[in-house]
């Protein structure tokens, strides 16, 4: 009697991870749109407003892969450079009246809210495998 | 959520003779700072807060940001800071009236300071990840 064993590994494997690339850039997708949403909700000035233009989507350099969402990221870099400012803050400046920016997070927020949808959705992609 | 910054004000206000209170000299602000405060200060606030309910609890989850400030030629004065607030705040047990305490556990410190100011302002960005719980009413 022989035994015969065939072994699919590497198949399922590729399968996964090209499910997995596409739903990382849905998600990427989802977080740049709600990050524009609530940026558009809080930004006051014209500078700030700018900024919807200014976002972008790449693949991550990082060993697991994924997508990376940015704000004047690599290829959208502007004068003057200020998306991290607004979404941190910065300080008051003594004796001058202009030139300090109030933290309004918009990145942060977006990943958040998309964390239990990022789960779901590679839940269900993988389930149709 | 209110309780949860009286309870962080609370906590920076309880030890004024030493450690962050008096390092930044009690200014600490919600939200932003007055214009032209005096250096060095601090401001806090919320980034995020997600709610999760499950049939017995109801759990907030929030991500606060500490920004603190130093305008001095050295970094010293803003390492300082930095250090004293992680002793001040880095798994520190709160009193938030209406929850039960879980966690406040640091995140990521993002340096933010402000090279073009003479002398140049110094500061981190600190973030805290804050875990509140109650029963469901």
């Amino acid at each position: 009697m022989t035994f015969k064993m065939e072994w699919y590994g590497e198949k399922v494997l590729e399968a996964t991870n090209s499910v997995c690339a596409k739903v990382s850039k849905d998600i990427a997708e989802d977080v740049m749109e709600d990050a524009k949403r609530i940026l558009s909700r809080k930004a006051k000035t014209k500078t700030e407003d700018g900024l919807l233009t200014q976002f972008s989507i790449t693949d991550s350099k990082y060993k697991d892969g994924g997508s990376l969402v940015w704000c004047q990221g690599p290829g959208n870099w502007h004068e003057p450079y200020h998306a991290s400012f607004v979404e941190l803050g910065t300080p008051n400046k003594a004796g001058k009246r202009h030139g300090s920016v109030e933290a309004k997070p918009f990145m942060r927020p977006a990943a958040s809210k998309n964390k239990r949808n990022a789960k779901r959705k590679f839940e269900q992609a993988l389930d149709k495998l | 959520m209110n309780s949860l910054f009286q309870a962080v004000y609370n906590r920076f206000s309880s030890t004024t003779g030493s450690g962050f209170y008096n390092d930044v000299s009690g200014r600490m602000y919600l939200g932003h700072a007055s214009q032209g405060a005096t250096f060095p200060y601090c401001v806090y606030f919320s980034v995020t807060d997600g709610n999760d309910l499950d049939f017995s609890d109801e759990r907030e989850d929030f991500l606060l940001q500490f920004n603190i400030f130093s305008q001095n030629n050295s970094s010293f004065e803003a390492g300082n800071l930095l250090e004293s607030l992680k002793t001040m705040f880095d798994n520190c047990s709160l009193t938030v009236t209406g929850w039960r305490h879980l966690q406040f556990q640091r995140g990521n410190i993002y340096p933010n300071g402000d090279y073009t100011q003479v002398p140049p302002i110094q500061g981190y960005s600190v973030e805290y990840n804050v875990l509140l719980e109650k029963a469901r009413s």
